[in-house]
C-alpha cells in the first residue's frame, strides 16, 4: 500500500505497524546515551569524541530566545531507533518525474522494469536499478552512500569537513545532533566532475534510513558540479517529535552546488534543521527550499561566500492551520564581487485557525566583500486565517557593497475570491492561480519537472484544504 | 429573461433587501437607480450569488434557477461589471486573460483605445490601476464575450468625458444581444440610449417603477422627488 493513499489520522497506525524501532534509546541525554550510540554503529574513536563534544554544546547552549515557542522535553526523546524508513514509491506511476527522467536516461524504462522486475522497482540493493545507478556514479568516481558508512570507508574525507562548516555551538540542535546524529547521506564529487543527474536518495537502497537527527555531508571539489534533491513531497511520518537535522556542504574553487529540498513532515513534528554551505572563490550555489508540513520548522539555511562566487537562497514555506513555519536564509559574504539573492517566501492558509510563516532573513557583508552585490525579499500570501511576519536583517562592513531589501505582503479575501468566480473562475482554480503567481518567480528558476513536482504537491495540499468560504 | 421573484436578501443578519420583483426582459436595457445604500449593488452580487448573502425568493435565467448556482456557473451567463474591483497582485492579467479564452490581439487596439496602461497584460489584474482605469479593464473583459445579462454597477463613477462615450456605445452594442442592467445614482450615463425601464431602490425597496420620464425627475430634483 503506498503511503499517499492514507488519510492522516491513518498514518500513525501505518507507520508503526510497518516500522516498530527493535532497539531504542530514551531518556535524559548523557555520555552514556552517546556511547551507546556510537558503539551500536561501531564508530571509530574519533567520531565519538566529536559527539561528545557535541553533547558538552548541548549542555552549553539553551533554547533559541527568538522565534516559535518551542515546547521539547528532552528527557522523554528517543535518541537512536532502527530509523525511520523513507516511504519510497514501488510502482513506475508513483515516481516523481525527476527520479523517471534519471532511470530513463540510464536505460531503466517503465517496459525494462515490467519485464525484469515485475514492476518492482527497489527493494534490493542488488536489483539492476540500484547496480546500474552504483556503476554509472563509480564510472565517474563520485561516492554517494549514507554517512555512517563514509565515516568507516572513507574516515580522512569525513574528518576534514565534519562539523567543519557547522560548529556545534552554531545552536542548540547543531549540537544535538553532533551528539547523536545517525543517518543522512555523503556525497564527494571529485575534481573536474560534473554530475549530470541530480542526486537522490531514491537511488541508494542504503539511503532509504531517515532518521530524526540526519546528517548531511556534500563535498564538491574544485570545478565539480552536483544537483541534490532531498526529500519527497509524499507525507512522512515520524515517531519522534523532533527532527533536527544538519546539512554541512563544502563546494571547492570553481565548483557548483544546486541543492533542493522538498519537505513535508507530518504535523506533530518540530522540525529545527541546520543547513549551510561554504562557497570558496568562483563557485555557484543554489539552495531551494520548499518546507510544507511540521508543527513548527525553523529553516534558514546559510552560505558563506568568497571571491567571485554566486549563491542564491529561495525558500518556500506552506503553513495551514496550527502550523507555524519560520523560514528565510543567512548570507554571509566574505568575498569580493559576490552576487547573492535570499528571496523567502510565506504561503499561510489558515481555514478555521491560524497558519503562521515567517520570513527571517539575515544578511552579514563583511569588511573587504568589496563590489559585493546583496539582495533579499519577502514576500507573504495570507488565505483565510494566515498570518505572516517578515524579519529583515543586513549588517554591512563594506562600503562598496550594493544590498537592498524588498517585503511584500497580499491578503486574499472573500472579496478577490468572489470577484474571481464572478469572472467565471472556480475557487480552487482562483486560488491555484493566485499560488502559483505568488510562487512564479522561484519555480521558473527551476529546472521544469520539479516545477511540476512543487505544483503537483501544491494540487493536492488545495485539493485537502477546499475554500475559504 | 432574468426575472427576480419575492427576493429577500441579508447581510450579517441585517436586511438589505426587500421583497424585490423585477424582470429584465432579452435585449432589453433596465436602469436600476437609487441613492447610496439603497442595495443596489447588493442586488448584482445577489443576482451572482454572492455566499456572503443570505436571500429568499428566486432568482431565474430563462427556465434555469440560478439563485444557489455557483457563482462561477454563473457567470457563464451572466456578466457583472464590478464597482469597486479589487486588485489581485500575483495573478497576472496575461493569465487571467489566457484562463477565460480571451484571445489577447482581439482586445490589443481596445487597451490603446481604452488608454489603459501598456503593461496592463504583465502587472497584476487591476495592480496599481487607478479607480477610472479599473472600471475600463471591466469593460475590457466584455468585449470578447457574448452573455445573456451585463450588468453594469456603477460604471460611470470615476470616468472621464470620452471613456463615458465608450461605455455608451458598448452598451449601445451588447444590448443588441445582451439584456442590460444599469446601476446607478447618476443621470450622466445616459447620453446616447435610453432605459426601457427604470426601478429605483430605496431602503432596500423598489419605490418607483416606470420609464425614461423619471430619470428627468430625478435629474432635476434628485431622489427626495420620489418620497411620499
Amino acid at each position: 500500500m503506498d503511503i499517499r493513499s492514507l488519510k492522516i489520522n491513518k498514518e500513525k497506525e501505518w507507520f508503526e505497524s510497518k516500522y516498530k524501532p527493535e532497539l531504542e534509546i530514551k531518556g535524559k541525554l548523557s555520555e552514556e546515551i552517546v556511547y551507546k550510540i556510537s558503539k551500536i554503529k561501531n564508530e571509530p574513536e574519533w567520531m565519538l569524541k566529536i559527539r561528545l563534544k557535541g553533547l558538552e554544546a548541548f549542555k552549553k547552549q539553551d533554547f533559541p530566545d527568538w522565534g516559535p515557542k518551542l515546547d521539547i522535553d528532552f528527557d522523554k526523546i528517543t535518541y537512536y531507533a532502527l530509523p525511520i524508513i523513507y516511504p519510497k514509491p514501488a510502482k513506475w506511476e508513483e515516481l516523481p518525474e525527476f527520479i523517471r527522467e534519471v532511470y530513463r536516461k540510464l536505460g531503466i524504462t517503465k517496459e525494462y522494469l515490467e519485464k525484469y522486475l515485475g514492476g518492482a522497482i527497489l527493494q534490493f540493493d542488488s536489483s539492476p536499478v540500484y547496480e546500474k545507478i552504483k556503476d554509472y556514479l563509480e564510472s565517474l568516481g563520485v561516492i554517494f552512500t549514507s554517512l555512517d558508512t563514509a565515516v568507516k570507508e572513507y574516515p580522512e574525507l569525513v574528518k576534514k569537513y565534519f562539523g567543519k562548516i557547522i560548529s556545534p555551538y552554531e545552536n542548540k540542535f547543531a549540537a544535538l545532533n553532533t551528539a547523536v546524529w545517525s543517518g543522512g547521506v555523503f556525497i564527494y564529487v571529485p575534481k573536474g566532475v560534473k554530475v549530470d543527474i541530480p542526486l537522490h536518495a531514491y537511488f541508494r537502497i542504503n539511503l532509504e534510513n531517515m532518521g530524526q537527527f540526519e546528517r548531511t555531508l556534500i563535498i564538491v571539489e574544485e570545478g565539480a558540479k552536483v544537483s541534490y534533491v532531498e526529500g519527497c513531497s509524499a507525507p512522512i511520518y515520524s515517531l519522534g517529535s523532533l527532527h533536527a537535522a544538519v546539512v554541512e556542504t563544502y563546494v571547492h574553487k570553481d565548483g557548483e552546488l544546486n541543492y533542493y529540498t522538498i519537505q513535508n513532515w507530518s504535523k506533530n513534528v518540530y522540525n529545527l534543521v541546520t543547513k549551510r554551505a561554504y562557497g570558496e572563490e568562483n563557485s555557484i550555489i543554489r539552495w531551494v527550499s520548499l518546507e510544507l508540513g511540521s508543527k513548527v520548522t525553523m529553516l534558514y539555511p546559510s552560505l558563506i561566500l568568497n571571491d567571485n562566487s554566486i549563491g542564491e537562497i529561495y525558500t518556500i514555506s506552506y503553513a495551514t492551520d496550527d502550523q507555524i513555519l519560520d523560514t528565510g536564509g543567512r548570507l554571509f559574504i566574505k568575498g569580493k564581487n559576490v552576487r547573492a539573492i535570499i528571496t523567502s517566501k510565506g504561503l499561510s492558509i489558515g481555514k478555521k485557525r491560524e497558519a503562521k510563516t515567517v520570513n527571517r532573513t539575515d544578511v552579514k557583508i563583511f569588511k573587504g566583500a568589496e563590489n559585493s552585490y546583496v539582495k533579499s525579499s519577502c514576500e507573504s500570501l495570507l488565505i483565510g486565517k494566515g498570518i505572516s511576519e517578515s524579519i529583515p536583517r543586513f549588517e554591512v562592513y563594506e562600503n562598496s557593497a550594493y544590498y537592498n531589501h524588498e517585503a511584500k505582503m497580499e491578503a486574499i479575501d472573500k472579496e478577490k475570491i468572489f470577484y474571481l468566480k464572478s469572472k467565471g473562475i472556480s475557487e480552487k482554480d482562483a486560488l491555484k492561480l493566485i499560488i502559483f503567481g505568488f510562487l512564479e518567480d522561484i519555480t521558473e528558476k527551476l529546472p521544469n519537472i520539479y516545477r511540476l513536482e512543487i505544483k503537483k504537491l501544491l494540487d493536492i495540499e488545495l485539493e485537502k484544504y477546499g475554500g475559504i468560504g | 429573461m432574468l426575472k427576480i421573484q419575492n427576493l429577500f436578501v441579508y447581510k450579517n443578519n441585517k436586511k438589505i433587501l426587500d421583497n424585490i420583483n423585477l424582470t429584465v426582459k432579452d435585449k432589453e436595457i433596465v436602469a436600476i437607480m437609487g441613492p447610496n445604500g439603497s442595495g443596489k449593488t447588493t442586488l448584482a452580487r445577489a443576482i451572482m450569488n454572492d455566499l456572503e448573502l443570505k436571500k429568499e425568493g428566486k432568482i431565474f435565467l430563462d427556465n434555469l434557477d440560478i439563485t444557489n448556482l455557483p457563482t462561477e456557473e454563473i457567470a457563464k451567463y451572466i456578466y457583472l461589471a464590478h464597482q469597486t474591483p479589487p486588485e489581485i497582485e500575483y495573478i497576472k492579467t496575461s493569465v487571467l486573460l489566457k484562463y477565460l479564452n480571451i484571445n489577447i490581439n482581439s482586445i490589443k487596439d481596445f487597451i490603446e483605445k481604452l488608454k489603459l496602461p501598456e503593461d496592463l497584460l504583465d502587472r497584476g489584474v487591476n495592480n496599481r490601476l487607478s479607480g477610472g482605469e479599473k472600471k475600463k479593464f471591466e469593460l475590457l473583459l466584455i468585449l470578447p464575450k457574448k452573455y445573456k445579462v451585463i450588468i453594469f454597477d456603477e460604471i460611470d463613477s470615476g470616468l472621464d468625458i470620452d471613456s463615458l462615450n465608450f461605455v455608451n456605445d458598448i452598451i449601445l452594442e451588447k444590448s443588441k444581444e445582451s439584456s442590460i442592467i444599469i446601476i446607478t445614482h447618476y443621470t450622466r450615463i445616459f447620453k446616447k440610449f435610453s432605459p426601457d425601464i427604470v426601478y429605483v431602490l430605496k431602503n432596500g425597496k423598489i419605490v418607483y417603477e416606470g420609464g425614461n420620464e423619471v430619470i428627468e425627475k430625478i435629474e432635476k430634483y434628485g431622489y427626495k422627488i420620489l418620497e411620499n
